[in-house]
């Protein structure tokens, strides 16, 4: 018989809590199956008569059950008194454990014989063998592990998460904080920067002082030419008007082919007038001053005078001729072949290229694209160009004086002498042309009002330049003889004031460049300001292992995302065939990783009656490979016959000792599985080798069997 | 669970010696800013593979 009690006074924070045995008989038989629900106390009971016992020396105890013994003895939180007296059947022997006062230890005594003694632990070692033990379930463990082994897989994916977000927060401030390196570049690039813009900037004031003065010698030049011909103009109207007050209005009478042939000559006189007003303003500025008495003779030509006597003067051709001398020799300058070679060749370069411009191919050798380039030699050529420009001008010029050869030959050798014939000998068929010098008078007029215009526009120009009237000839004289202008002499107005719009365009695209530099530079300034303003980052010479490291995190995230998976597969058993049978041998590798992890973690296992060192332990086909080279499935352990089997060979010893067998959750064994128990402890209470047996099963209500009287 | 255990779990599986650097800092109780410094100082000379 076993009679027992005891007293947990526990602090639950918002009470003290009495617990005494109430469900549970304080007398029971040495042979008791008892079954019960939970916190019905059947635990406790057990924990107490081993911890009264000895048990938290014996060393083969289950850590478990150790754990909770010793969480009995913990006073931080509670009190444990408790007396337990075994007697064996004819009460020759007995054994007293008591514990009255929580703060002493636990008084253990044997009765034999009524003598009483106390029984230390080697004592009862040595007489006693206290068995206490809850049969294992290793399947249950086996999940416990693989649900370990993915949290603890979770945990470190989150953590490498962490960390990685950190590298790249850090890695962020890194390039927001100093970098002398950085700062360096941008200096570099400031000041790479500031050359250009001040070179551009000296070149934009250089053309625009060219433009200034190229303005200043072309309106200067044109005012000089319009007063000239309107000179002429002018003196053409006076001769007009005294002709008109002398023949009021005079009937000419003419036969038709005389009439013809005035036309004629009229029109080829007027073409020859139109050239001489394109040529000589040229001429004027190209003939050197040794030849200035072949201008003056050029510039008395009146050609109303030669249509109204029908000749030429004989100095015409003769000026004409040297003016074609004098400018032909300008041109065969020795000096000039080659560079008007270069400039040709380039300007054909040029010309191919500007097919291309838009397209945004970079030039070998040069590293710029298409139009840079273009760019680039139109300014390396520039002085060559002029030069090719003068050259050609010049050769223009004697085009246009052969023109007016051909023209005063036409007329000096054909019309005229047909006309005075004419006039020598008036024919027969006259008829009334009306000619009146009213009309040319009306023309001329005509032409000095617009001379007279653009004369006014050019002296505007003047005035705008601070050029008075008095200054134009002073000022023209001393601008062309000015090297820079020296290719401008022989340009027409037309080309000069092409010239001036072409420079113009230069000079407002150059101060665009200029402008968005000048942005460009206060914005670089700015970036430096604010970066040198910045604190250094510890790291900032570290961004190369920061990178590689985010790189090497992200690496290992992604493999303990798909580690996971895999643990997830094992513990829910959703594995397919594909998977089991797939050539992902990662996946494959981290199966066999596991197996062996869970082979090392349970260590031995019994099987039966033998107990085995593990290998490994394949979840996936639950198979427990050992080392002997047996294979248990793991759907034959854990069962309750192998629980049985492992309980019998606990009672199965073969020493003296007296027997003091504990069983506690043997859940998973029936009536069958447990009927061996049951005989067994019978068996030895009966050789009086056994004093206490007592088997605690789970059950719905509180249920106590002795043993002993069980119909088995 | 014992950690020595679990410790040589991942490195049969993570054979990367950087990779493996980073799973021993981070299953100690250490910050992040202190398992960066860990790595980075160690980057210099031996760590580098």
């Amino acid at each position: 018989m076993i009679e027992y009690n005891y007293q947990i006074k526990r602090n639950e924070e918002d009470e003290i809590a009495l617990y005494v045995p109430d469900k549970i008989p304080k007398q029971l038989p040495n042979l008791v199956y008892i079954e019960g629900p939970n916190s019905s106390g059947k635990s406790t009971l057990l924990n107490m008569i081993a911890l009264g016992l000895h048990g938290l020396k014996k060393e083969n105890m289950a850590p478990a059950l150790k754990h909770k013994m010793t969480s009995l003895l913990d006073s931080s939180y509670q009190e444990v008194t408790f007396q337990i007296r075994i007697r064996n059947r004819d009460n020759t022997l007995e054994i007293i454990s008591t514990r009255d006062d929580p703060r002493k230890p636990i008084k253990v005594y044997e009765i034999k014989n009524g003598r009483k003694v106390p029984l230390p632990p080697e004592r009862f070692e040595r007489d006693y063998n206290l068995i206490y033990d809850i049969p294992e379930n290793p399947t249950q463990r086996l999940n416990q592990l693989t649900r370990s082994i993915k949290e603890l897989q979770q945990i470190r994916k989150n953590r490498v998460a962490s960390l990685r977000a950190y590298i790249k927060t850090v890695i962020n401030d890194v390039k927001h904080s100093r970098d002398p390196e950085r700062i360096k570049t941008l200096k570099e690039e400031l000041d790479t920067a500031r050359r250009e813009y001040d070179k551009l900037s000296k070149e934009h004031e250089n053309n625009k002082n060219y433009l200034d003065m190229l303005e200043r010698y072309t309106y200067c030049r044109c005012v000089l030419d319009y007063l000239e011909k309107l000179d002429r103009i002018e003196r053409e109207i006076e001769n007009l008007k005294k002709e008109q007050k002398r023949v009021e209005r005079k009937i000419k009478k003419q036969t038709r082919e005389h009439a013809g042939l005035t036309a004629h000559a009229q029109k080829k006189m007027n073409d020859l007038e139109e050239m001489y007003d394109r040529a000589t303003p040229i001429l004027r500025n190209l003939i050197s001053e040794e030849h200035k008495h072949f201008i003056m003779l050029w510039e008395r030509i009146n050609f109303n005078d030669i249509l109204r006597h029908l000749e030429f003067s004989d100095s015409f051709r003769k000026v004409l001729l040297t003016f074609k001398a004098i400018l032909f020799n300008m041109t065969q300058d020795k000096k000039y072949d080659a560079a008007i070679e270069e400039a040709k060749i380039w300007k054909k370069v040029i010309d191919v290229l500007e097919e291309y411009e838009t397209k945004d191919f970079v030039v070998p050798g040069i590293g710029t694209n298409i139009s840079d380039f273009i760019r680039i030699l139109r300014e390396a050529n520039k002085e060559k160009d002029e030069l090719l420009e003068y050259v050609t001008n010049i050769d223009n010029l004697i085009a246009l004086l052969d023109q007016m050869d051909a023209v005063y030959k036409t007329l000096e050798t054909d019309i005229f002498p047909k006309l005075r014939k004419i006039n020598d000998d008036p024919g027969e068929e006259w008829f009334e042309n009306d000619v009146s010098p009213y009309d040319e008078l009306k023309a001329a007029q005509r032409k000095f009002e617009e001379i007279q215009e653009r004369c006014d526009f050019y002296i505007k120009e003047c005035t705008k330049k601070d050029i008075s009237d008095e200054e134009l000839q002073t000022t023209f004289d001393e601008l062309r003889l000015r090297e820079e202008i020296h290719p401008y002499n022989s340009y027409s107005e037309e080309q000069l004031l092409e010239k001036i719009n072409s420079l113009k365009e230069t000079i407002s695209e150059e101060q665009d460049v200029l402008k968005r530099k000048e942005y460009f530079l206060g914005i670089q300034e700015k970036e430096i300001e604010r970066l040198e303003k910045k604190e250094p980052h510890k790291y900032q010479n570290k961004m190369g292992e920061l990178t590689d490291f985010l790189r090497i995190c992200q690496i290992l995230e992604q493999k303990l995302v798909n580690y996971d998976k895999y643990i997830t597969e094992i513990i829910e058993g959703c594995y397919s065939m594909d998977s089991k049978n797939s050539k992902n041998q990662d996946r494959k590798k981290y199966f066999q990783e596991v197996s062996a992890y869970l082979g090392k973690r349970v260590g031995y296992i019994r099987h039966i009656n033998e107990e085995y060192k593990v290998r490994s332990i394949d979840m996936i086909n639950g198979l427990i490979n050992t080392e002997v080279g047996k294979i248990i499935r793991l759907a034959d352990m854990g069962t309750g016959q192998s629980q049985s089997a492992y309980l019998m060979g606990q009672l199965n010893v073969t020493d003296n000792r007296k027997i003091i067998a504990l069983f506690d959750e043997v859940a998973m064994m029936d009536k069958t599985s447990l009927t061996p128990i049951f005989k067994k402890l019978r068996e030895l209470y009966a050789e009086d080798r056994l004093l206490l047996g007592i088997v605690v099963q789970m059950g719905q209500e509180i249920k106590i069997e002795d043993i002993e009287g069980m119909r088995i | 669970m014992d950690e020595d255990d679990i410790e040589k779990f991942f490195e049969s599986l993570i054979l990367d010696k950087k990779e493996r650097k980073i799973l021993r800092l981070i299953s100690k109780d250490l910050s992040e800013d202190h398992i960066l410094e860990a790595l980075l100082n160690e980057g210099e000379g031996r760590y580098v593979e």
